[in-house]
């Protein structure tokens, strides 16, 4: 398809979508809830209108962004970061618990690290090490907060 | 009068403890390092460290807290002068005519004479808070549920159609807030709601996730996928102002502060509108506007003043009613409740330490940062040459370990991960997360008081348009709404700013 005769601004259309699902699901678990009297309003009563009015402005927003005009795309969608940077994050999530702060910190330096194409391992491994320190130094020792260190 | 200044002396008397000297000292420096580095924005740096003020008595906290965001609107215009980039969004202004000057040599005397108005600002619009506040906190305190929901639609709709050209879409992000602010147990009948089986949905979402997610791990996906390039203009050869600049910034620095002073309070405004609301008006007061984006020094004084002006008096809406003016707000008055303490008309008279104390903070804080940015200024510049790629794997771990802290629970570090997904989708789509976050955090009140005001009208909805003081506030809120998403009339209220941006 060539570029004139595409239409439409994607932006508007997929935010749009967003809160028109949103809305949809609101409404319908919304329902589920005692909706209450006017005077007595239930627990599903407020959710249920907020819901309908997020699924209209969802749908306002896809109307507008199907008759607005070709605006571009959303972009390069292929950094690294995209998937890396919130699988730190899960690492981090996964393994303080089990194995404690600095493996956890350690991992997720190195997750992190790599979201970045440029990082060389040199700097991945300093930074490892004085992230460590500081979560250890700064959290655990300065602020007494209850992780502990290593593995039990 | 007198109530007042006694009222602040003893502000005075707990701010100048040696503890809270050093908190207030801590978040004045922390926010000039935030403030300083682009891609740090304070709204990050507070959800980071808002877990780790729990253990903070209540004062220290907030002086903290507070002192991390004024500090980095302080600091955001070095960077603009130094590189061109603000390193506050907030500055952006900045860089029109701070950048100029620094590229004639003259970058000693733009970050002189913006330190200087800075601090002129702080100082007359922490004035302002301490002068306003207490009549403001009065007047809401005859507020019912059904002024108070009123109120709260109008800050919503304030803050979503102010700041964005497309009302549609931050409109449905305040809702969206408001709606992910249901999940949890209903306050009035202890039902749970949308749940979906997690149990660690049952007291809400937890907002230090959701704000972390949002702000702080999208931003990091997002600047890691940008290109940037960081080029310093110049050396800061001497930092005093000639006697003509002085007479030049001088009648900018106080435009400026009145300017920003009155723009700051209503909510969505904020330091970014009132330093363009200047810049526009310096331009039009000048005897020749062509030196504008040249280097003229008004261009520099004036925003600059206004933008701190503004970030002080957005505190009032919440010092006074309890609703945050944005999203840094929306945070402290996070910050607030976790140490049990509601924001509102009541918080001068029950914590009247805390309000005091806080206020008091500011001056001091403003004393700070002025000897923090003039004499120091060249640490702050050195600090520039950190590269990004060290700087975010640092902000990753506080966020992680912060998150982890609320509740000491590794399913909201992995629900922080999830936002964070949905944080970096709306980036993609130019979606605002500050209204969702104003209004995940106003939802609660919100519906109380929705409720509470029908109860009492036995279901006659009509109510909130036959109250006056109601009908006054949703008659704003319409006007609001009109003027903003007209896009006539919108493009000539935001005419100053888009000729800020040419």
């Amino acid at each position: 398809m060539s570029v004139a005769t595409r239409r439409g601004e994607v932006r508007k259309i997929a935010s749009g979508s967003i809160f028109l699902a949103f809305g949809v699901a609101g409404i319908v678990m919304a329902l589920g809830y005692n909706l209450g009297t006017p005077t007595h309003v239930g627990p599903g009563g407020f959710p249920l209108i907020l819901s309908i009015i997020l699924a209209g402005l969802g749908l306002a927003s896809l109307v507008q962004g199907w008759l607005a005009p070709y605006a571009g795309g959303l972009g390069s969608w292929r950094a690294r970061a995209i998937y890396l940077i919130p699988l730190s994050v899960v690492f981090f999530g996964v393994t303080v618990e089990r194995f404690g702060l600095i493996p956890a910190i350690v991992g997720t330096t190195i997750i992190a690290g790599l979201a970045n194409p440029t990082i060389r391992l040199i700097e991945i491994a300093i930074m490892c090490v004085a992230l460590a320190a500081f979560g250890a130094g700064v959290f655990v020792y300065g602020l007494d907060l209850p992780f502990s260190l290593w593995p039990d | 009068m007198d109530a007042i200044l006694h009222s602040l002396g003893s502000g005075f008397g707990v701010a100048l403890t040696p503890d809270n000297l050093i908190y207030c000292l801590i978040g004045a420096a922390l926010g000039t390092v935030v403030g300083v580095l682009p891609g740090l924005s304070p709204v990050t740096t507070i959800a980071m460290l808002l877990p780790i003020t729990f253990k903070m008595p209540a004062v220290a906290s907030l002086i903290m807290l507070t002192g991390i965001y004024y500090g980095a609107h302080h600091a955001g215009s070095t960077t603009a002068i130094m590189m061109n980039m603000p390193g506050e969004p907030t500055s952006v202004v900045i860089c029109l005519d701070g950048h100029p000057m620094a590229k004639q040599g003259r970058a000693g005397p733009a970050l002189c004479v913006s330190a200087l108005g800075s601090f002129f600002a702080g100082c007359v619009s922490v004035g302002v808070i301490a002068l306003f506040s207490p009549p403001l906190a009065m007047i809401a305190q005859s507020f019912g549920p059904v002024e108070y929901a009123s109120m709260i639609v109008l800050a919503l709709v304030a803050v979503s159609v102010i700041t964005s050209e497309d009302a549609v879409t931050t409109i449905a992000m305040a809702v969206l807030g408001l709606l992910l602010g249901t999940i949890g147990t209903d306050v009035s009948t202890g039902l749970m709601r949308f749940t979906l089986g997690f149990h660690q949905f049952d007291d809400g979402l937890n907002f230090v996730a959701v704000a972390v997610g949002l702000f702080a791990l999208a931003q990091i996906t997002a600047n890691l996928g940008a290109k940037t390039t960081r080029v310093l203009a110049g050396k800061v050869t001497g930092l005093i102002p000639t006697r003509a600049d002085l007479k030049a910034a001088w009648g900018a620095i106080w435009r400026g502060t009145a300017l920003g002073s009155a723009i700051g309070i209503f909510p969505g405004t904020g330091p970014l509108i009132a330093s363009f609301a200047s810049y526009s008006m310096e331009r039009r007061l000048a005897k020749d506007p062509t030196r504008f984006g040249q280097g003229a020094i008004e261009g520099v004084a004036g925003p600059e003043s206004a933008n701190n002006a503004a970030t002080f008096t957005h505190f009032i809406p919440m010092l006074t009613l309890g609703i945050p003016a944005g999203a840094p707000m929306a945070l402290m008055l996070a910050a607030l409740m976790i140490q049990g303490i509601t924001a509102g008309p009541q918080l001068m008279t029950q914590h009247a330490d805390l309000f005091w104390g806080v206020i008091a903070s500011m001056f001091i804080g403003n004393a700070m940062l002025l000897v923090l940015n003039l004499p120091l200024v060249g640490l702050w510049i050195r600090l520039l040459a950190v590269p990004y790629r060290f700087l975010y794997p640092l902000v990753l771990v506080c966020c992680c370990i912060g998150v982890y802290s609320v509740n000491n629970s590794a399913f909201d570090v992995l629900f922080a991960a999830g936002v964070s997904l949905i944080g970096f989708l709306f980036v993609k789509l130019k979606c605002s997360p500050a209204p969702l976050i104003l209004g995940l955090i106003l939802e609660p009140m919100l519906e109380e008081n929705f409720r509470r005001a029908l109860l009492i009208s036995r279901g006659d909805a009509s109510v909130f348009v036959t109250q006056p003081i109601s009908l006054a506030i949703l008659v704003a809120t319409a006007a609001l709404l009109v003027v903003f998403c007209a896009p006539a009339l919108r493009r000539r209220a935001m005419q100053g700013a888009e000729e800020g941006i040419d």
